[in-house]
């Protein structure tokens, strides 16, 4: 289970802290931050994390499970990719972690000491309605800017954005799981699972809008303590998949 | 997602040894946004994972 890695992570991160390493821990719960929170709390989490929400991350990183990893250089160039059931607690995909510290930094690099730095939430609406503005047609440039509204609290125009994507592409899931974290925010629970399953049923293979589908219908059975037992039999009734 | 450089609209193909695509995602405490270019310079660790 993914968010028994935190701890685990978090003392990774302390062993390396002298690497000129950074660890981002993305979270993609529709459900939003509170509940993600609740987990990198618990663990002390100090290194940085992030939320993403309407899930646009797989179709830009092309992953439809998790838990995931992706190890990135000092010049942003990718140097080792894990998708699906990546575990700190497992000693090889540790080790290539740490293999990949121990290398010497490339002798071309910009290594630079200082955490990073971020900008605003405000920042990034602002820049999403620039972009937008200047190739309005832009289907991606057109969620983007719906999801910045929704991390801004803008609801009923981040509302108006997926749909008007949808209405463009009935078949895009992230504008549908976009629309989910809407009526989550809304409190229309029932419309969120409508707007879920639709999203499931254009991408019957993607594990992490099936289980997102699951939480919310029963929260029972993934807080405070995962039920695996659960899981099995419902894999069971819903007929199909080789389980997460 | 990406709010800003190439239009991606389709699932990509990572390839190690190419630049990663680069992302804007909100802060878990809501107040920030996180962007992939903001970690260069440091070696970097994404992590995905959820609650449930």
């Amino acid at each position: 289970m993914c968010r028994e890695q935190l701890p685990v992570w978090q003392k990774f991160y302390e062993a390396h802290q002298n690497d000129n390493f950074e660890i981002l821990a993305i979270a993609m719960d529709a459900q939003g931050a509170e509940v993600a929170r609740r987990f990198t709390e618990a663990a002390g989490v100090q290194f940085p994390a992030a939320i993403d929400r309407a899930q646009g991350l797989w179709e830009l990183y092309g992953f439809n499970v998790i838990p995931n990893g992706f190890f990135v250089d000092e010049n942003g160039i990718l140097r080792y990719v894990n998708i699906g059931g990546f575990e700190v607690r497992n000693a090889e995909h540790a080790r290539a972690i740490e293999d990949l510290l121990a290398a010497p930094a490339n002798p071309t690099t910009l290594a630079s000491t200082k955490s990073p730095a971020f900008g605003t939430v405000e920042e990034a609406l602002r820049e999403a309605e620039k972009a937008l503005a200047r190739d309005p047609e832009n289907l991606d440039l057109q969620l983007t800017l719906a999801e910045r509204r929704v991390e801004s609290g803008e609801l009923e125009r981040a509302r108006q954005g997926f749909e008007a994507v949808l209405a463009q592409n009935p078949r895009s899931a992230r504008a549908l799981v976009g629309l989910a974290a809407v009526f989550l925010d809304q409190g229309e629970r029932a419309q969120a699972l409508a707007a879920l399953k639709q999203a499931w049923a254009i991408e019957p293979d993607n594990w992490i809008i099936r289980k997102q589908i699951w939480a919310v219908e029963h929260p029972e059975q993934f807080y405070p303590a995962i039920n695996t037992e659960w899981q099995r039999e419902r894999i069971k009734q819903e007929k199909g998949g080789n389980g997460p | 997602m990406a709010a800003a450089g190439p239009v991606m609209l389709s699932a990509q193909e990572l390839k190690i040894g190419e630049p990663a695509p680069d992302f804007a995602l909100p802060s878990l405490d809501g107040q920030r946004t996180i962007r992939l270019s903001d970690f260069r310079g440091r070696r970097l660790l994404i992590f995905t994972w959820a609650s449930w």
